[in-house]
């Protein structure tokens, strides 16, 4: 059908309204060759929008990447009856939605470190106080499949603080170990399992400088000299 | 038990060394190579990460197309507070669909820029529909070609080289992938505006793109 096939350039433009661009969409799912046509003018594109490139504001950044927080990804798989639905992106309030409850654990993580210190303090609280009450103290959350911890550090002290109150159990033959990675590759950080109830604040000593990754892993019972397992949280220090 | 087996996706720490090691690598190398095919492989590589979960290489797609993303937005909606909304959604939208991207049918560039400038357009046209109806004939005349001073920005080879290759256009062609693309109207639209017959104005897209992919094309590298 040619009268479809025009409309090749007004599709790559965004010049369709959207019945017609289902229909061109239908229509390219069976013509391979006007596929590959489309998928050449597309490569023009970046070029038409370099020429209107706008540097964003930097808040811009911040919002996006909180964004994607908690937001899950499409499985990838054919579209076969996906219609319009899986395609949508999730409005700004289900988003909060999603967002609020990690924000909470978190703070409720940090309330547990404060309760720690104060409290029978098992892993050197004068120095995780120490962390804590850092003028330069920064908090990073990592986030990870069905895991969540945070870790505040300071340059000043060169020390940080990993806390969750959500780390599943280990075998009794197994440890979690955090590493901090640099590109030279990962250093041991310390190895720990969490208490009955999750709960874990551990005191991470090192490289604690902008770039290098902080890592969890579970290794052998001992810990390992470099990570076996795969890494189950990670994030870089900021 | 996840601590016995860990979930196939997780990134490797000898993966997560080499995306450190590369990223410094390239954060040393000319940032301005960015229509260079090793910088394509680079995007495409990120947005592949991306496809799989890291929320690190999001990060470094949003700074190499952040301003691309901001600017079709902006030049679309004419307005930085919804083009600030429709960038957010945009890229959301790249999260949620960086595990479909596949580098063989295009570059991740490429893919970006139709999420953003669809965003874009669907929002001008939802309110243009409105506004249409309200204003009837009378925003025919203030449609065509005003660039408010905010649209200005700074020139660069890659704004020249696209003025350049527009410039071997057609008038009809160039109009015609103009108030498409960059002001967000449909081919009827088009073809209203310049007073041309539809079957005209769908061809003029597609001659006027086959000609910037062979003048643009033919630059890169």
């Amino acid at each position: 059908m040619d009268d479809m096939r025009d409309l090749v350039g007004a599709y790559v433009l965004g010049a369709l309204d959207p019945d017609e661009r289902d229909q061109f969409e239908q229509y390219l799912a069976e013509h391979p060759e006007v596929l590959a046509e489309v998928e050449a003018f597309s490569e023009s594109l970046p070029a038409l929008v370099e020429s209107v490139a706008v540097e964003p504001p930097h808040h811009l950044k911040t919002a996006v990447l909180a964004a994607i927080e908690g937001v899950d990804q499409e499985v990838d798989e054919p579209e076969a009856g996906a219609g319009g639905s899986s395609g949508e992106v999730i409005s700004l309030d289900s988003r909060r939605r999603s967002w609020g409850p990690l924000i909470g654990s978190i703070a409720a993580v940090l309330i547990l470190v404060v309760g720690v210190m104060a409290g029978t303090g098992l892993f050197g609280e004068d120095r995780i106080e120490q962390v804590l009450a850092a003028s330069d103290a920064r908090t990073i959350e990592l986030v990870g499949e069905g895991l969540a911890a945070t870790f505040t550090y300071s340059f000043d002290e060169q020390a940080g603080v990993f806390a969750s109150d959500a780390l599943p159990a280990v075998s009794t033959e197994q440890t979690y170990q955090l590493w901090l990675i640099d590109e030279v590759g990962p250093a041991s950080a310390g190895i720990f399992t969490p208490s009955r109830e999750g709960i874990t604040s551990v005191l991470v000593t090192g490289e604690i400088a902008p770039g290098v990754l902080l890592g969890l892993t579970v290794e052998p019972e001992g810990g390992s000299e470099a990570p076996t397992g795969a890494v189950l949280l990670a994030e870089p220090i900021t | 038990m996840l601590a016995t087996a860990p979930p196939p996706m997780l990134p490797s720490v000898t993966a997560l060394t080499r995306v450190l090691v590369r990223r410094n690598k390239v954060a040393m190398a000319d940032p301005a190579t960015s229509s260079t095919p090793a910088a394509r492989d680079h995007l495409d590589a990120l947005l592949e990460s991306c496809g799989r979960g890291d929320r690190r290489a999001f990060g470094e797609v949003y700074d190499e197309v952040g301003s691309l993303v901001y600017g079709i937005a902006l030049r679309v909606v004419r307005d930085p507070a919804r083009a600030e909304e429709i960038s957010q959604e945009a890229f959301l939208e790249v999260w949620r669909k960086a595990t479909r991207y596949d580098r063989s049918r295009g570059s991740a560039k490429a893919w970006i820029c139709t999420i953003a400038h669809r965003r874009a357009v669907d929002v001008v046209r939802s309110e243009q529909s409105r506004r249409d109806r309200e204003a009837g004939v009378a925003m025919r005349e203030s449609r065509v070609d005003h660039d408010s001073p905010e649209m200005v920005v700074e020139a660069s080879m890659e704004r020249s080289r696209v003025v350049e290759a527009l410039a071997g256009l057609t008038d009809l062609q160039r109009q015609a992938i103009e108030l498409a693309y960059y002001d967000g109207h449909t081919y009827r639209e088009v073809a209203d505006l310049l007073g041309a017959p539809l079957g005209t104005v769908k061809t003029r897209m597609r001659d006027g793109l086959a000609r910037l992919a062979s003048t643009l094309g033919g630059n890169h590298g």
